[in-house]
């Protein structure tokens, strides 16, 4: 009666280690979660910023090019209907999906192709080519192209850590049951100059 | 004793692979000195003027300056590589991103000024481009890369120390740096006008300063004696410790020549 006792005692102090070590270990692989997502949300905001950096480039850049090239209204409204679409697109940093990522990226890249075919256009006037004011908006303009580049690559190594290390076993398990979800990466634009590379 | 052979065979299989995971730039991982002449454009006491000029900037205010120059880019173009190693490199204090780094790509004859985060205030890529414009490509057209890196290193010094902040430098290089130049042009011709031409320089051309900058030390009082009072002190600041873990983000500008 004694003994049968004891071995309850042993069985249920062992029991209770093992609880209080898998509460631990989910606690501790929650907040690496967090940490982690807050890495994203915070390099989130760094593409925004550079993102917006060009936005604000565009309207001083069409007033430049106004003055030299009347002929390329057509040109000049899309790229100014771009930007309109490309701000009017953003994302709640909290919830960065692939789909709201994807619909991001488009308005974007809309944007940088409409950017180009004003830059090709302008090939053709020379005068506009050795203004200063011109050449320092290009100066600007291709570092800031360099700087979306660099955050968005930053952007998805660190989002490639979140993912992964929701989906392992069996730390998957705490992500699943606090609904931590897959976040989106910028794809490889095709035929941009330095494509972010894109590994899965 | 076995087991340990074991286990140094299993590491060294294991070596390669983890180096593999890293991005395989052209470049070490990690830099040689502040100057990391990999294509050999300088000669050594070039390079070591250099870097005795880097190593006390580094000293007196913790920004490192790094140079790089390679005879093969792997495929990258000179931005994106130049961003790509001051990450790896960590060029610059960590927390203050205060690194920059010049990668001279003798492949393709392009140059690039990478800045880090924290001196883009500093150097904006406007102003990187006009010290690639002013000082560096002149040189680099005829082939003197030591004389345009150092005029560009010293103008980069300037506008970190705060003695001329990058507006000055803009107004110095652009459109108003002419009408002073046609005042200085107007003065070589009174000058030689009364001396009958005999003088052919009024002191200020034979000074190898730039021209702006020599003008700039000529109107403002606080520009005087900003260059040239470096002494090599042969690497007597505690020397080279590697990158201090900076951060780019894809700052600065570039060049062809």
């Amino acid at each position: 009666m004694k003994k049968k006792n004891r071995t309850w005692i042993i069985v249920l102090v062992v029991l209770a280690i093992v609880v209080f070590g898998i509460i631990k270990w989910g606690i501790n692989t929650f907040n690496g979660f967090v940490t982690l997502e807050e890495g994203v949300t915070g390099q989130w905001a760094n593409v925004e910023n550079v993102y917006q950096r060009r936005g604000d480039l565009i309207p001083n850049l069409v007033n430049t090019v106004k003055g030299y090239a009347e002929h390329e209204q057509e040109t000049l409204t899309q790229v100014i209907e771009a930007r309109a679409k490309a701000t009017s697109v953003t994302i709640d940093p909290t919830n960065i999906t692939p789909e709201s990522l994807a619909t991001f990226q488009q308005a974007q890249d809309g944007l940088s192709s409409a950017l180009s075919r004003l830059l090709v256009t302008i090939e053709r006037y020379p005068d506009l080519k050795a203004n200063q004011n011109f050449l320092d908006l290009q100066v600007q303009l291709e570092s800031t192209e360099n700087r979306i580049a660099v955050e968005r690559r930053k952007f998805n190594e660190i989002t490639r850590g979140f993912n992964t290390s929701i989906r392992k076993f069996p730390a998957s398990i705490i992500a699943n049951m606090k609904d931590f979800e897959k976040k989106g990466y910028f794809e490889a634009v095709a035929g941009s100059e330095t494509a972010p590379v894109v590994e899965f | 004793m076995k087991k340990t052979v074991i286990i140094a065979i299993s590491l060294l299989i294991m070596l390669p692979l983890w180096s593999s995971a890293q991005e395989k730039l052209p470049v070490p991982s990690a830099p040689q000195s502040w100057v990391n002449d990999f294509a050999g454009v300088f000669s050594s006491e070039e390079t070591s003027a250099l870097e005795s000029k880097l190593n006390e900037f580094e000293y007196r205010t913790s920004t490192q300056i790094f140079v790089v120059t390679l005879d093969d880019n792997g495929g990258y173009s000179a931005s994106d590589l130049s961003q790509r190693i001051g990450e790896q490199w960590g060029v610059g204090q960590q927390g203050k991103d205060n690194g920059l780094l010049m990668l001279m790509d003798m492949q393709d004859n392009d140059v690039y000024i990478s800045t880090g985060y924290g001196l883009e205030e500093y150097i904006p890529d406007i102003t990187a481009s006009r010290i690639i414009q002013n000082e560096l490509l002149p040189n680099f057209k005829n082939g003197d890369f030591y004389t345009g890196v150092d005029a560009g290193i010293d103008v980069m010094i300037s506008l970190l120390d705060g003695k001329f902040t990058a507006d000055e430098y803009k107004k110095q290089t652009s459109s108003g740096g002419g009408s002073s130049l046609g005042a200085i042009i107007f003065m070589i011709i009174v000058f030689s006008m009364f001396f009958g031409g005999r003088r052919r320089s009024s002191g200020m051309g034979r000074s190898n300063l730039p021209l702006w900058l020599a003008l700039g030390m000529m109107s403002g009082g606080r520009h005087s004696g900003s260059f040239g009072n470096f002494s090599s002190g042969g690497g007597g600041f505690g020397g080279f410790s590697g990158g201090g873990g900076g951060s780019f983000g894809g700052g600065g500008a570039g060049g062809s020549w």
